[in-house]
């Protein structure tokens, strides 16, 4: 049809808009008529590549027995230090306990504390934002002072000195996240419903009087499901890194209990690198690397979904 | 301005004393007797109970839980943060000594996260889908997807111990140059977590600007691109920028406490996680109540940060 | 077109094309546009939303968004010492291009709020435009001149209004610091794109008043883009009807409305209540609805709501043709159009 002015230099966007134009004049572009968050968050590549390591991360650890033989604690001493490739595929520890069946056990472990305490954060601090947030006043002002507080510390202060009073023990590592991480959930619910408490709709449920409990979680909550699906994914993978900085300075999950962070772990002691372990990279590598990779993909998913969930963003 | 600042501070007094209190309880109800800590086992187990008494007195761990909380309080507010349980010294002179070492080390991160992480964000920005940008934002989530330690294990592994470039944790003590030479590879590897969330967020924060009218208002005055990309979208944009890093400060303390094991930094983190270790109370409350304080103290700095950057913010 | 070259033209459209390349697809958002825009006169650009009025106003400026080019034709500004320059094969942000860009042609958009900076004073975003086309003004100079530019625009008690910020202005004196901005350097046309749509009617009749005396006394040519018959009525010189990319009918505002050649012109003129007439007056909504911009009608673009539409409407697009001196249309049948009266 139409050439292009001559004058002017042309670009590889150029040429990209040449074929677009070429299609659509083709014919060949048409409306699809899939669900649009589905649609994007497919042609997000890097949400597509996330989720699927998310699922064979999990698959291997969850049905670890069907991947391993070996038990994460029976210690057989022959096998100190044994080196990747034999009968133990990534080799096992100075007590001889097999490094792979550490991984994919502690791996249950790590994501259970991870997922669990999001879940359990975003369970209290969304219900009381949407709740509390939504009626206002005096129980409201006073759950926002609290929130202030936790909010106050550097969380990484906070978790060591609960951890010093209640002890380590696995129960408690949830818990304590959970106690650190409701206050930010509990935020973001808040200004999201102090937000939507002023759009119309709701204006006009409460004219028909309807009961505010059912206003809060029937009405508003479904409003907020993309921020709240994002920031659980997002702590999931802070809970899942703070477990094993935590494992590091010695106050995470108790050593005899295999996780990512305490199979790394062993290059230090008590936050001090071991410099003469670094060398047995078998012992803590691969399983850094499966953290990393783990976290990783929480992360393109997470971000994905932000993208995915945002009516804002055109593409 | 200033009337905000004061009503602001004096604000904060009310939480200070929720906030240390708690601390006194939660360390009070810590298992296990602090004199175990105190007095080698051996030794212990020869003391009669009044001579354990005695020197309890003299340590001041007797008396109620509450009375020795005020106690403490009235001695902070006249400048004494009472004695280390372990070896007697003032707690207020140990913290001057740890304090130069910890801030020194934040600071820097602070700087390298802010000034990486806003250029790399706007350069990401300011060529949306291409090569660069997609670069960037998987290198980020890589950043923010490593643990700090392990990420300090690799870069000693590769820079100090391969390379030898750095030395090998440790602060610097002849000059500045090996002062610096010691303090690049703790801070960076400090600050990077937050270089990717500050870069990230710029990225957002400068292509939400560049949306805006006024910056084709800026185009149709005939403004080079600079000016355009500079003075308008990323004059807007900063400010959000601002707050996200005020609000990420105690995410840089709690960072510090790890960095400055893994480096061996001789700060406040690794002296608070020795404390704990050890329920040296006047520690801990001492460096709780430092950290909190600064906390506190920077969301005061976002707010009159964004009151300057954005005339349309009133403080009330 | 085969119109001769009158020396009052500034501005020429010939034939422009140009094509939005968002989310993957190609939108033909203007299909062949052509005007002249005269010195120390106003075109009127009116047609509903979407229809390209402002990508055609954005195109002269070369303010289009990255995801999209002008794929044909030509924009041309007649310069005052006789050259003429061809817009469209300028380098889009390029030094020639910065140039023209608020000295010669300056732009005024629809929400004051959104397009002046939030964190610069008033005073700061109109010195920003005279410092970059007259540089070496002292800063007492260019402080008198933003002054002297808000005082012209009947904003009182400017030395104030110039230190303060855009959120401490209210709508219509926004607009105005706005127009304040567009003018400051004089330039030879001015675009409005709806200067008037967030505004209310007093304030708009203010701005109506300010812009006609820009034309009377600097003689600048205006092009404003409105989607509002009432606004053409009372500021155009010429008109142009725009429907879906295309300028349907274009001609001087009292031969349009006395003599609408065109189905769409028609229809538009029916809908709009006339002041005076009470309250029973019949208002006819155009029937049907605008075409999906990716699922565009074969032939002429009004065809499938038109009253006049025959068979070749359905397969092929009609030329611009000439009705009298200055007065096209785009419509096969534009004779039975106008023996049909109003």
């Amino acid at each position: 049809m139409s050439t292009i002015n001559q004058s002017i230099k042309r670009t590889a966007l150029d040429r990209k808009m040449d074929r677009i134009r070429d299609l659509e004049e083709a014919g060949k572009l048409g409306t699809k008529m899939t669900n649009r968050t589905m649609r994007k968050l497919l042609s997000n590549k890097l949400a597509v590549a996330g989720a699927v390591l998310f699922v064979v991360i999990c698959i291997l650890c969850f049905g670890a027995p069907l991947f391993t033989k070996y038990s994460p604690t029976t210690i057989d001493l022959r096998a100190r230090m044994a080196e990747p490739g034999g009968v133990h595929l990534l080799g096992a520890d100075q007590m001889g306990r097999d490094i792979w069946a550490r991984m994919l056990y502690g791996g249950r472990i790590s994501i259970i504390v991870g997922l669990g305490s999001a879940l359990g954060a975003a369970l209290i601090g969304v219900s009381l934002g949407m709740f509390v947030g939504y009626k206002g006043g005096w129980l409201d002002s006073i759950i926002l002072k609290i929130s202030d507080v936790f909010l106050s510390f550097p969380q990484m202060v906070l978790i060591i000195i609960i951890v010093a009073l209640v002890g380590q023990k696995l129960e408690n590592m949830i818990l304590i996240f959970i106690l650190t991480g409701w206050p930010s959930m509990y935020r973001m619910a808040r200004s999201k419903v102090l937000s939507l408490k002023e759009e119309e709709f709701v204006q006009a449920l409460r004219a028909f009087g309807i009961s505010d409990l059912k206003i809060a979680f029937k009405h508003m909550l479904p409003n907020c499901v993309g921020p709240i699906v994002v920031n659980i994914t997002l702590s999931t993978a802070m809970f899942i890194l703070q477990e094993a900085s935590l494992s590091v300075l010695g106050y995470g999950v108790p050593q005899e209990i295999a996780t990512w962070g305490n199979i790394i772990n062993v290059i230090t002691n008590a936050g001090v690198i071991r410099y003469d372990w670094l060398g047995y990279w078998w012992m803590w590598l691969p399983c850094a690397v499966m953290l990393i990779l783990f976290v990783l993909a929480i992360n393109f998913i997470g971000d994905g979904l932000r993208d995915a969930s945002d009516p804002t963003q055109i593409g | 301005m200033l009337n905000y600042i004061i009503r602001k501070l004096l604000s904060m007094i009310p939480m200070l004393l929720i906030i240390t209190f708690l601390i006194y309880v939660g360390v009070e109800l810590m298992p296990g007797d602090v004199i175990d800590f105190l007095i080698p086992m051996d030794q212990l187990a020869e003391m009669t109970p009044e001579e354990v008494a005695a020197f309890k007195a003299a340590k001041g761990l007797d008396g109620p839980m509450i009375v020795r909380y005020f106690n403490w309080l009235r001695d902070i507010c006249r400048g004494d943060l009472g004695y280390s349980l372990q070896n007697n010294m003032p707690v207020g002179e140990l913290m001057l000594q740890k304090l130069p070492a910890t801030i020194e080390l934040s600071l820097a991160a602070l700087i390298i996260s802010t000034v990486l992480g806003i250029f790399l964000g706007v350069i990401s920005a300011l060529h949306k889908g291409g090569l660069a940008d997609n670069l960037l934002t998987v290198a980020g989530m890589i950043g923010v997807a490593i643990p700090q330690f392990l990420f300090g294990v690799f870069c000693i592994i590769i820079f100090c111990l391969n390379l030898k470039w750095f030395p090998v944790g440790q602060r610097g003590s002849g000059g500045l140059l090996d002062e610096l030479h010691h303090l690049f590879l703790p801070a960076f590897v400090l600050g990077i977590a937050m270089t990717a969330g500050v870069m990230r967020y710029s990225r957002s924060s400068m292509l939400d600007s560049m949306n805006r009218d006024y910056v084709k208002t800026a185009r149709a005055k005939g403004l080079p691109e600079w000016k355009v990309n500079l003075l308008h979208g990323f004059r807007v944009a900063c400010t959000p920028v601002m707050v996200l890093i005020g609000f990420r400060l105690p995410m840089l303390i709690s960072g510090s406490i790890v960095i400055e094991n893994i480096f061996q930094w001789p700060g406040v983190g690794r002296w608070f996680t020795d404390a704990v270790k050890t329920q040296n109370t006047p520690i801990i409350m001492s460096v709780g109540l430092f950290m909190v304080l600064l906390v506190l103290l920077s969301s005061l700095l976002v707010d009159i940060l964004t009151a300057v950057l954005d005339p349309r913010v009133k403080l009330s | 077109m085969t119109e001769k070259r009158n020396d009052d033209v500034v501005l020429s459209v010939k034939d422009l094309h140009v094509n939005f390349y968002t989310n993957q697809r190609c939108n033909k958002v203007l299909r062949g546009v052509s005007f002249d825009i005269r010195r120390g006169r106003t075109l009127c650009v009116v047609g509903e939303s979407g229809c390209g009025k402002s990508v055609t106003a954005n195109s002269i400026l070369r303010l289009l968004p990255d995801l999209s080019r002008i794929e044909s034709g030509s924009i041309t500004y007649y310069k005052e010492d006789g050259t003429e320059v061809r817009l469209d094969q300028l380098e889009k942000n390029g030094r020639e291009m910065r140039a023209l860009r608020g000295k010669d042609i300056a732009i005024i958009f629809q929400d004051p709020m959104t397009a002046l900076n939030p964190v610069y004073t008033v005073g700061y975003q109109i010195r920003e435009i005279i410092k970059e086309h007259k540089p070496g003004l002292s800063r007492a100079q260019l402080k008198k001149e933003s002054i002297e530019d808000l005082g012209d625009m009947g904003i009182p008690a400017p030395e104030i209004r110039d230190g303060e910020y855009p959120h401490q202005f209210s709508g219509g004196m926004r607009q105005r610091a706005m127009i304040a901005m567009g003018m400051s350097c004089e330039p030879k046309i001015l675009l409005a794109d709806e200067p008037t749509t967030a505004l209310d009617v007093t304030i708009s009749a203010q701005i109506f008043d300010l812009m006609n005396n820009l034309k009377a006394e600097h003689g600048t040519a205006i092009m404003m883009i409105t989607h509002n018959m009432g606004v053409v009525a009372e500021m155009a010189d010429e008109v142009a009807v725009m429907y879906m990319g295309n300028i349907v009918e274009y001609g001087k505002v009292e031969d349009v409305f006395a003599n609408p050649t065109h189905p769409y012109t028609k229809a538009l003129l029916a809908s709009i209540p006339v002041l005076g007439k009470g309250k029973n007056q019949q208002l006819e909504p155009i029937r049907g609805v605008t075409p999906d911009p990716f699922n565009r009608p074969k032939g002429c673009q009004f065809c499938p709501r038109c009253d006049y539409a025959s068979f070749v409407c359905k397969t092929e697009m009609p030329d611009e043709e000439w009705v009298t001196e200055g007065h096209y249309t785009r419509c096969f049948n534009y004779r039975k159009v106008m023996a049909d009266g109003k």
